[in-house]
Parts: C-alpha cells; structure tokens; sequence
C-alpha cells in the first residue's frame, strides 16, 4: 500500500536583495533575480543617498498561496522601506514608476521577508529540523493560522539546538513560520 | 485526506493547563524554548503533584517522548509549568 510522503519545505532567513538584486533605481520594471523560496511575505528597500527623491512608486505584483492576484506599493518619499503584510507565492513584476528625484548612488532591492505561509487550512505538521550553519539560529515561530506573527503552537529560541523536533500534530487553519535570525529552517508537513 | 493525528496544546506562561479532562494518550513534550522552570506531567484534574513526570528547570530544548505509542492517560493531562517556559504538548484523545 503506498505510503503519503510528507512535504519537505526549506524556508530561508529573510533576505533583503533576493528577488531583485541591488541596482540603481529608475523607472520601469525591474529584474527579477528569484521567485520566493515559499509562499511569504516581501521586503522593498530603497537607499535614497542624499535624500534627493521626491516622488515615485514601487509595486510589486504576483499570485499569492491560493493563486489569486495580489499586489504590495511603496510610496516614495513617505516610505523608503516597506516590509508587506501579503503573502506572494509567485512574482510576476516589480515596476518603479513615477519616480523623480533620483540621484547617483540611490538604489533598490526587493526581498523576502520572515513570514512563510505553507498551507491554509489543515494541516499536520510533522516535523521542524533546526541545522544550524555560521549564524544565529532563530527565534522559529511556528503558528497555527493565516496570519499574524504571535506562536500558538511553538516558539522555538534563538540559537536553538541543532536537531529535528518531530511535533506529529494536527494544525486546524493552516501553517505558518515566521523566520527570524540567519539561518533557514526545514519545515515537514502534510496536508 | 488527512488521517485522525495528534492534538496539541501550546503553553508559554508560568501556569497550570489542563490540557484534557479525561481519558487519552500522551505522546509526549516538545520543550521549545529551554524550560524556565520545572515542568510537572500529571494523570489528573487537581492538585500540582506529579505523577508521570517532572522535567527539571531549565533542561534542553527537545522533545520529550512517551514511546513510540504514547502513554494512556486515565484522568486527564495536566501541565504545571512553574515559570514561562515554551512547550507544545502533544496528545490525542
């Protein structure tokens, strides 16, 4: 009888340069280095080096967990840094418009952020799998639901021992991981 | 679909839960963040004495297993946690 595998999902640290690298802003679309590692939230950075910008946008736009369109903006110069409260399981563009303003030196990055929704509704966690590496393991906050970034079912520490931590347990909403620290973290599920 | 698996009940404060009044199965503790205090198991629904096990303050990080089945819990699961330690108590009815 065939046996149901469990998924395995490698959730990186947050990273600010991951879906598109640093470069010098100007309108347009921009180059989309890498898709987000799972479905989770994004970061947009713009380095504005001798606050000369006066104007412009950042949209990020994209699919979330379900597949529906979705879609963060940052407004220039009100917001130099935004950390998105939507979940993108796919970008499709990142496009700068309007801006004005811009000097030598003023850059963006746009990246992945630390919260990673894997599923929506139930689910069984089986498994988080701490390995460490050269920098600071954790906090991991594993939470059942779809939203926020509070623990209901763990908050494994910061510089947690490097082991598995087999839960075996039913989640009703869904998982969620939020990431914090420099190391990433293997997360099985089933669902 | 997703077959009847385990429960679990997440404490992250220095108190006494009752996790499950009745019978059941403890399969065991994940200890998530080093225990700031001792962490009482009891087979009961009163009082603060254990009587399956106390976990000392501040051991490891880890899970903390009843064997490969678990163990039968007649009264029902009670957890003392003598100061805000981070634990997931896993279980089934």
């Amino acid at each position: 009888m065939p046996k149901t595998l469990a998924t395995a999902a490698l959730i990186l640290p947050a990273t600010s340069n991951y879906i598109v690298a640093s470069v010098a802003i100007a309108n347009g679309a921009q180059t989309i280095a890498h898709q987000p590692d799972v479905p989770r939230n994004i970061t947009i950075t713009v380095t504005d080096a001798n606050a000369s910008i006066d104007a412009g946008t950042v949209t990020v736009t994209g699919t979330d967990i379900s597949g529906n369109p979705v879609s963060e903006v940052m407004t220039m110069p009100a917001n130099l840094t935004k950390t998105g409260t939507k979940t993108f399981k796919k970008i499709t563009s990142v496009v700068v418009a309007s801006l004005h303003g811009q000097e030598a030196g003023d850059t963006i990055v746009v990246g992945i952020g630390a919260n990673a929704q894997l599923t929506i509704g139930a689910t069984h966690l089986v498994s988080a799998v701490i390995t460490g590496g050269a920098g600071t393991s954790g906090p991991y906050t594993i939470i059942d639901g779809t939203s926020g970034t509070t623990g209901n079912v763990a908050v494994l520490k910061a510089g947690v021992r490097e082991q598995t931590y087999p839960y075996d347990c039913m989640l009703g909403s869904g998982l969620r991981v939020v990431v914090a620290g420099t190391e990433s973290v293997t997360i099985n599920y089933e669902q | 679909m997703l077959k009847d698996l385990n429960s679990y009940a997440y404490i992250s404060t220095g108190t006494t839960t009752q996790v499950l009044t009745g019978p059941g199965v403890l399969v065991g503790i994940m200890v998530n963040t080093t225990a700031a205090g001792t962490i009482k198991v009891i087979d009961g629904t009163a009082g603060v004495t254990a009587n399956i096990a106390t976990l000392k303050a501040s051991i490891g990080e880890g899970w903390y297993g009843f064997g490969a089945n678990g163990i039968a819990i007649s009264a029902g699961i009670r957890i003392v946690t003598a100061a805000a330690s981070d634990i997931t108590v896993v279980y089934r009815t």
